[in-house]
């Protein structure tokens, strides 16, 4: 029970107490910068006054007065916000300026010698009281105005200026698939951003993003931050110069969105003198196997055609493609032609149509008759008229001609089996001469078939019905009539 | 016993008309054997063949072998042979008209058995010569007679070696 009341007791001052984070410090002037002093003026009062330079009593962490010409009360407790308080007298745009200018003045990078400690106290003083002008003199006796940082008040106010100001990177960025892509900063800002975050394999060189793409989308957060691992605070006091402890500026994130990109070709086989996915004879398109190469000639793929006249390979990153037929679908013709494809971000998906042509032989049937002695002497007659049917193995008939004067018939014929039939003219029977043809890739070009029918001379084979024999009959059908009785 | 008796004497007047034709003379030489026997299963036909320059071989007496026939084992050779149809003990080929394509013929020669499958049936005019229309590149067996249904052409069977 008790623990219950503890943690709800605990959540009550979560809740209702104030949120801002507030610490404790004071402050002290530790050097003081000889051979300057600073001069605050308008039209009409002049203000001189030494150059400070006044840091955290306990952690000596960079301090800027930003209240111009105010006194310090030294080693005084001050009380520090870390976000934007109304306490600090100034708008939240200020604000956010002065943690830069205190960031890239003193401290930053190279700028370590106490110079910088006044150039960036007198960039503050002229953001925040912009009725005054503050300049540098020799001394508070000669009070003679000199200009010896003009060059560094400029390389502070680029900095600040250039803080917010982001890679020239598209936030949406496309990619081919396996490979790498460089993008350069115009804005030469990426050097001061690192790799928060990455679903990409990427990197930074330099001004130069990298990166390395395999076949999923990815994302990369980049991110700006402070080196100081603080944060900038501001210091109040009622009795006392306000203060602002330098420190680090809110982070600046940056995300780029990666799309990976692939393409495919795909094939679509047709026959090449129909133009048609249906093959002719018992050829098939079916089976034939494409290689795939890239601009550097190796291989990347292949490529088999399906049931449905199709193939394709996927997943091919941007560049040129050759593709090359390797084996052809049955009774047809190898491609021998090479095929260029250019895959990029505009074409990813490529169709082509790829034709063979089928392996086809003329077929000429010569049609002779006669006698065994002109088959021998080779002066058999040429038969015209004759009519041959041609089927293919599904019985369906596929030609139908008639020999001509020379007794021939030609046509050409696909790869494929048939049967050749040979059609009379008389009744009654079955007309049945048929033989099978193969056509394949072995056959010749030209088939020649030459039919002889032989005539020979035959004795008269018919023995009719004798006299008795009609005596039989009639006596038979008589006895049968009688014995009916 | 009148159906006996008539069935009886129908039957003696029967076999003496196949014995005796105006133009039937049996002449048997019974010393010479055939050279291959011709066997028709469907028809019940089962004829002795006699050597070509036999007077036996004669189609007045048996199943003829033709002068431009080969033998059953000549490669891509073709048998003739013919016989007659019609009426009488000599019409061996009297039940042609029953025989269909894919029929089975065989032929006893050499002490070898040939099957043929018919593959061809077809007629041609009966002028004294008929045409042969078989594949040269295979092993066939030609029968001819004239035509049982109407004797006004020749019918010719063309069989295939099985």
């Amino acid at each position: 029970m008790k623990k219950y009341i503890l943690i709800i007791i605990l959540c009550a001052f979560l809740i209702f107490t104030d949120n801002v984070y507030a610490t404790e410090a004071s402050f002290s002037i530790f050097e003081k910068l000889d051979d300057i002093a600073n001069l605050k003026h308008d039209d009409i009062y002049y203000y001189f006054y030494y150059a400070y330079a006044i840091r955290n009593t306990d952690t000596q962490n960079m301090a800027y007065c930003i209240e111009p010409f105010t006194d310090l009360i030294e080693k005084t407790p001050y009380t520090g916000y870390r976000d934007y308080d109304s306490k600090i007298g100034i708008s939240k745009e200020i604000w956010d300026r002065l943690k830069l200018l205190s960031y890239y003045g003193y401290g930053y990078k190279n700028h370590t010698e106490n110079k910088w400690i006044n150039i960036t106290q007198i960039a503050i003083w002229r953001t925040v009281d912009p009725n005054h002008v503050f300049e540098w003199i020799d001394n508070v006796y000669d009070r003679n105005v000199i200009k010896p940082y003009e060059k560094e008040l400029k390389e502070l106010e680029d900095l600040v200026n250039n803080h917010y100001k982001l890679p020239n990177i598209n936030e949406n960025i496309t990619m081919s698939v396996n490979s790498t892509l460089e993008i350069e900063d115009s804005n030469l800002v990426l050097s001061e951003f690192k790799i928060k975050d990455s679903t990409i394999d990427a990197y930074l060189s330099g001004n130069k993003l990298i990166v390395n793409s395999k076949d999923s989308d990815g994302e990369i957060t980049l991110i700006k931050e402070g080196v100081i691992k603080k944060d900038s605070e501001f210091f109040y006091n009622a009795s006392s110069q306000k203060v602002i402890e330098r420190g680090d500026f809110d982070p600046i994130e940056y995300k780029i969105k990666v799309k990976v990109k692939s393409g495919s070709i795909k094939i679509i086989k047709i026959d090449s003198d129909t133009e048609s996915k249906v093959p002719q004879g018992d050829a098939s398109l079916v089976g034939a196997i494409y290689n795939v190469f890239d601009d550097k000639d190796n291989l990347v793929g292949k490529i088999t055609i399906n049931d449905d006249n199709t193939g394709i390979i996927s997943n091919l990153a941007y560049g040129k493609y050759k593709v090359k037929e390797e084996k052809p679908g049955v009774g047809y013709l190898l491609d021998k032609e090479e095929y260029t494809i250019n895959i990029d971000e505009d074409n990813l998906e490529i169709v082509i149509y790829l034709k063979n042509k089928v392996v086809e032989r003329l077929v000429r049937l010569i049609k002779y008759y006669g006698t065994q002695e002109e088959y021998e002497d080779g002066t058999m007659k040429k038969e015209i008229g004759v009519t041959f049917e041609i089927y293919d193995r599904n019985n369906k008939l596929v030609y139908i001609g008639t020999t001509d004067n020379d007794g021939i018939i030609e046509t050409m014929l696909p790869y494929g089996t048939y049967l050749i039939r040979q059609i009379t003219s008389t009744s009654n029977y079955e007309k049945v001469d048929d033989f099978e043809l193969k056509i394949d890739e072995n056959t010749e070009d030209v088939i020649e078939i030459v039919l002889n029918d032989l005539e020979i001379d035959v004795p008269d084979t018919h023995i009719g019905k004798g006299l008795l024999s009609l005596f039989v009959i009639l006596a038979a059908k008589v006895l049968n009539y009688v014995g009916t009785f | 016993m009148l159906e006996l008796f008539n069935k009886a004497v129908f039957a003696i007047l029967l076999l003496l008309s196949s014995f005796n034709t105006l133009e039937d003379k049996i002449e048997l030489v019974e010393e010479e054997l055939p050279i291959m026997y011709l066997n028709i299963e469907k028809i019940n036909v089962h004829n002795a063949v006699y050597e070509k320059n036999s007077i036996n071989n004669d189609v007045n007496k048996n199943v003829t072998i033709m002068n431009e026939s080969n033998l059953p084992t000549d490669k891509f050779g073709n048998v003739i042979l013919g016989a007659h149809s019609g009426v009488g003990r000599l019409a061996y080929f009297k039940d042609f008209g029953q025989l269909e394509i894919n029929d089975e013929i065989t032929i006893d020669y050499d002490n070898k058995k040939y099957k043929y499958v018919i593959k061809r049936i077809y007629t041609d005019d009966k002028d004294g010569k008929i045409v042969i229309r078989r594949n040269l590149n295979k092993n066939t067996l030609t029968l001819f007679t004239c035509n049982p249904s109407d004797n006004q052409n020749y019918l010719i069977i063309i069989a295939e070696l099985f």
